[in-house]
């Protein structure tokens, strides 16, 4: 065996599991064609956000779980992972919206001396890029990989810069933003999928007997 | 009665997960609510033979629950830690850090 038993360090191996079984980029290419549907919802001013939510929450996962059972499991094995109850999940995605919310208000009133909703609006792929860095830092602090921050950061600054970009309307900044990351996320999940597939070949061989 | 002493904590070792490869299938398991065969088999690097050996003996002590289904006509065995497994577990490695810590250098 190549582990030895001083390298048994359960919260590493815990992130092990975590990396290991979001390798396979699907979580990127989703994430990905949220964001895109977002941008395409804001651009087309048809903008349902319950029936979109209620189509991310519902199908979403069981996609990605049909998916992972034929690509995924048969080629690095399944692992259930221990998750956060989903109170705790949600009321941490609130706290920290608001959180986000409160001080971007407060930094905008502070620089532009006036908080009009126009400006909120300019300003809002800034406030979706401090979303996308916190998530990312939650799968950084899971995962242990820190180049996950680097894309949360990426997600910010590249809100910052399409909120300081003067678009003629308000809400061109937010639907190109949602756009170019959206796209951004598909590109590195179809490239994280292949690799993945090329480097794990489905093994025939292994029987559970 | 034997009067063990100081050796009390080393002689309360759990020897069915002291051994190398059960300990890795415990550790591995701990950290996750479940996993199938090969996921084990990836990470503790054991053919299959031999994790099915370890699953068992596993299995018999209580400390794991094993469940079979089929995925299209391939059998898919799930695996996942008991509560008696999980509270063994544990208290094999408080067991191992007391007498890892009552070590002295001479």
């Amino acid at each position: 065996m190549e582990k030895s038993m001083n390298e048994v360090d359960l919260k590493k191996m815990e992130q092990q599991t975590y990396r290991e079984s979001m390798q396979d980029g699907l979580t990127e290419i989703f994430l990905g064609i949220l964001l895109v549907g977002m941008g395409v919802l804001f651009a087309v001013k048809s903008f349902s956000p319950a029936i979109f939510a209620c189509f991310v929450i519902f199908f979403f996962p069981r996609i990605v779980e049909r998916l992972k059972r034929r690509y995924t499991y048969p080629r690095i094995g399944y692992a259930k992972l221990h998750v956060d109850p989903p109170k705790k999940i949600v009321s941490g995605i609130f706290s920290y919206m608001i959180i986000v919310a409160v001080v971007l208000v407060v930094a905008l009133f502070i620089i532009f001396g006036d908080v009009s909703a126009d400006l909120w609006y300019k300003w809002l792929p800034t406030f979706m890029g401090a979303m996308l860095m916190g998530a990312f830092t939650y799968v950084a602090g899971k995962s242990g990989d820190s180049r996950n921050y680097g894309i949360g950061v990426f997600g910010l600054a590249t809100g910052v810069v399409f909120s300081v970009y003067g678009f003629e309307s308000m809400w061109t900044g937010l639907e190109l933003y949602l756009l170019f990351m959206g796209s951004c996320f598909v590109g590195l999940g179809i490239v994280r999928f292949v690799y993945f597939l090329r480097k794990y070949p489905v093994l025939e061989e292994v029987t559970d007997e | 009665m034997n009067d063990r002493g100081d050796f009390e904590p080393i002689a309360d070792i759990d020897r069915l997960i002291h051994e190398p490869a059960r300990l890795m299938i415990l550790a591995h398991l701990y950290v996750v609510e479940s996993a199938d065969f090969l996921f084990l088999m990836r990470q503790t690097q054991l053919t299959g033979g031999n994790l099915s050996s370890h699953m068992s003996k596993l299995e018999e002590a209580g400390y794991i629950k094993v469940e079979k289904e089929f995925v299209g006509k391939k059998p898919h065995t799930i695996l996942r830690l008991t509560d008696e497994g999980r509270t063994a577990f544990r208290e094999y490695v408080q067991s191992l850090k007391q007498v890892l810590n009552g070590l002295s250098e001479k």
